[in-house]
């Protein structure tokens, strides 16, 4: 059963104060991940999409009329590349695979679908930074009826922020301020891309929140006592712990942690996406990268897995990712992909978001042996 | 040798600008960055072609402060300073740092071998001194005085717009004429003087046509009815005829934000040239007086220091790109990638200048 998001923080509000923090992997229910081989773009990318959704007991049920916003992945400046390549074969959640879940939720009686990003270190609209990647935002606002871009690193449209509290306190941050788009909407989406991480090992459809942080608060450039009014910068002092948020929003649980990347991103994007819950995550793999989340890590390269992975837990989704990727989601720091950090999908596992091991988890569709693409021999 | 150049030749007119390149941090050994981190770039385009506007006819010669006694500039920063001036029709008046002086006069075969290149690119765009003439492909116009209480600002803003790549012209207020917006998409009017009746019925015409007017509060009260959609931070939109007036809040002080904000309200949709994986090529986009040939030049103020191969993408068709540099007297084809609205080419490594051709 699927509630809307008002439902949920009334049903989270009294859950959490009864749930202890570290909530068992056996109080949740058996997550379903669908996957799906797809080779390419083209015409066979709505049907893949079509039965991913399919296998997962349908969109309908989760979005008719239902407010839905989904967060996509372009990170960094839309100029850079990895070689020639344009950045959706890459590292950017590919436009047709954005129009395409647009207009499947569509189809399903979405009410309206939100197309949300962060884009780079600008207040610019989300169609002109993919203008600036030669998109044409109006496949994407075509596709279904009632799309809207937003984005979320600034204020945007809303007079102020909206607070998300971390259930049982949060391992770094009791809460966030986000753009009102995270909570002006019914249903949360993650469309992420496949890849390896510099700093967190893995990004999937959980690190993809870290991008809903918006940079007036959490980016270089942001206000001390205020949001900034522009977003200036990447979230550098997240990663380093070099300073505070602005301080209109919650501030760093305990400053004396280590200021680590690799101790703090997973600890933070747990938190990020216990704060707000995603309801439906699809990692797109069809083509990707391999060695980094973006052309300017060093040794990063162009891979095509032809694999498209769906859930309504992004714990349990990313887990099976991992695995289409070769990694165990249970490693520990110090093993791959986790060579340098701490393992994500545990900390959001402590705060009851969802469990990262395959044997609680049913997989559908394409089993995960036939899927496999390993990362690291790519 | 030029001499005295507060006393130029007869038809010279010498502008004062700064020397082309990245500027550096001081001791540091760092290029400087702007406000998002991309290295912040000096070019002296902006004032040529104000210049020659302002002076028609005359020859336009270009000068900066020399290099301290003790600066030894790369040979890059001198071909970079040809090519800054030449690309937008004015001529450089070459300035030898210590190094290169005492290396020429001590006859030291990296000195003469630079001194020699340095020729070559003089030699190059005077092989191609009909490009001067081509007129800018623009899609926006600076229209000021450019003189006055508006000099810096609107100075600033020519040379801050540049740095976006966006193609634009420029134009007098004085004696403004409705056939020198045709074609364009947007107007900025930067002044804190309100224009006049003519001017202004003209500028209103452009936006009543389907164009922009990007301007602030000292325009005076603008027609037009509010516009909602997408949220601009330091402008309201007022839809007038087919077209929109874009009116900041507040009367801009920063040229920087007017140049950032300009690209965005005049929509990238109708971007010239984009280019990827360099964030240190200017881009200037010139058409031949017949409108069959286009040519893209492109210098990388880097001086070859951005090694990752940069892509360009630009608007429109064309059926063969073939690019002019240094290393070669004749052009080299370039293959077209096609897209949707435009074309892209893969660049080689430019060390300095590239002009891509286009034909058809």
């Amino acid at each position: 059963m699927y509630c809307t998001r008002r439902q949920w923080m009334a049903a989270a509000a009294g859950a959490i104060a009864a749930r202890p923090f570290r909530l068992r992997a056996a109080n949740v229910p058996t997550p379903r991940v669908a996957i799906e081989k797809c080779p390419d773009y083209g015409p066979e990318l709505l049907p893949a999409m079509q039965r991913l959704f399919d296998q997962l007991g349908g969109l309908e049920r989760l979005v008719k009329g239902k407010t839905v916003a989904v967060k996509i992945n372009m990170t960094g400046d839309a100029r850079y590349r990895l070689g020639r390549l344009p950045a959706e074969d890459t590292h950017y959640t590919h436009p047709r695979v954005i129009g395409a879940t647009v207009h499947l939720m569509g189809r399903a009686g979405a009410h309206r679908v939100r197309v949300l990003e962060s884009c780079w270190s600008s207040s610019e609209p989300l169609e002109e930074f993919m203008l600036q990647s030669n998109w044409e935002p109006r496949d994407i606002l075509n596709a279904a009826p009632r799309v809207e871009f937003e984005n979320t690193d600034y204020l945007g449209r809303a007079k102020q922020y909206a607070r998300f509290n971390t259930p049982h306190g949060g391992h770094m941050f009791r809460g966030f301020d986000l753009n009102h788009s995270y909570a002006d909407c019914d249903v949360f989406v993650s469309l992420a891309k496949m890849k390896e991480h510099a700093t967190a090992g893995v990004t999937l459809s959980i690190k993809n929140c870290f991008g809903t942080l918006p940079a007036t608060i959490y980016g270089d450039g942001a206000g001390v006592d205020e949001p900034s009014i522009e977003p200036h910068g990447g979230r550098g002092f997240i990663h380093s712990g070099s300073r505070q948020p602005s301080k209109s929003a919650p501030a760093e649980n305990d400053p004396s942690t280590p200021r680590d990347g690799g101790y703090r991103i997973p600890r933070v994007i747990a938190d990020v996406v216990a704060a707000r819950p995603v309801d439906l995550a699809i990692v797109e793999a069809v083509r990707t990268m391999a060695g980094g989340e973006g052309p300017w890590i060093e040794h990063s390269r162009a891979i095509r897995p032809g694999i498209l992975v769906a859930g309504t837990n992004c714990v349990a989704t990313d887990a099976v990712s991992m695995a289409v990727m070769g990694f165990d989601p249970m490693a520990k720091r110090g093993t791959p992909p986790f060579e340098t950090c701490d393992n994500t999908l545990e900390f959001a596992e402590q705060l009851g978001v969802g469990t990262r091991d395959l044997k609680r988890i049913e997989v559908l569709g394409t089993p995960i042996h036939q899927a496999l693409f390993r990362y690291r021999q790519a | 040798m030029c001499g005295d150049l507060s006393h130029p030749p007869t038809g010279v007119e010498v502008a004062k600008g700064e020397w082309p390149g990245i500027r550096m941090t001081p001791g540091e050994g760092d290029a400087s960055s702007g406000p998002t981190g991309a290295p912040w770039i000096d070019s002296n385009g902006w004032l040529a072609r104000l210049t020659h506007l302002e002076k028609p006819g005359k020859t336009v010669w270009l000068t900066a402060d020399p290099p301290k006694d003790n600066e030894i500039l790369p040979l890059s920063r001198h071909l970079i300073a040809i090519a800054d001036s030449a690309v937008y029709g004015g001529r450089w008046v070459v300035t030898l740092d210590k190094g290169l002086a005492d290396g020429l006069a001590a006859g030291a075969p990296k000195a003469v071998s630079g001194w020699q290149r340095m020729g070559a690119a003089m030699r190059f765009f005077d092989a191609h001194r009909e490009w001067a003439g081509w007129p800018v492909d623009a899609t926006v116009a600076v229209v000021s005085s450019f003189s006055g209480d508006d000099e810096f600002f609107s100075h600033e803003l020519l040379n801050l717009t540049a740095r976006t790549n966006v193609s634009y012209s420029i134009v007098m207020k004085e004696g403004l004429r409705p056939e020198s917006l045709r074609g364009l998409r947007a107007i900025i009017y930067p002044d804190t003087a309100p224009p006049s009746a003519a001017v202004r019925q003209i500028l209103l015409d452009f936006v009543a046509r389907g164009g922009m007017l990007i301007t602030g509060p000292k325009w005076g009260v603008a027609p037009g009815a509010p516009l909602s959609g997408e949220p601009y931070l330091r402008y309201h939109i007022l839809g007038l005829g087919k077209g929109r007036i874009a009116m900041a809040n507040q009367q801009p002080d920063d040229p920087y934000e007017v140049a950032q904000d300009a690209q965005i309200l005049a929509s990238h949709r109708y971007d010239q040239v984009r280019v990827f994986n360099s964030f240190v090529l200017g881009a200037y986009s010139t058409v031949s007086p017949d409108g069959k040939r286009r040519l893209q030049h492109l210098i990388n103020y880097g001086g070859g220091e951005d090694d990752d191969p940069a892509t360009a993408w630009i608007a429109g068709r064309a059926r063969a790109a073939r690019l002019w540099s240094f290393a070669s007297k004749e052009a080299q084809p370039l293959e077209i990638v096609p897209q949707r609205d435009g074309l892209e080419v893969h660049l080689p490594r430019l060390d300095v200048y590239g002009g891509i051709e286009l034909e058809g």
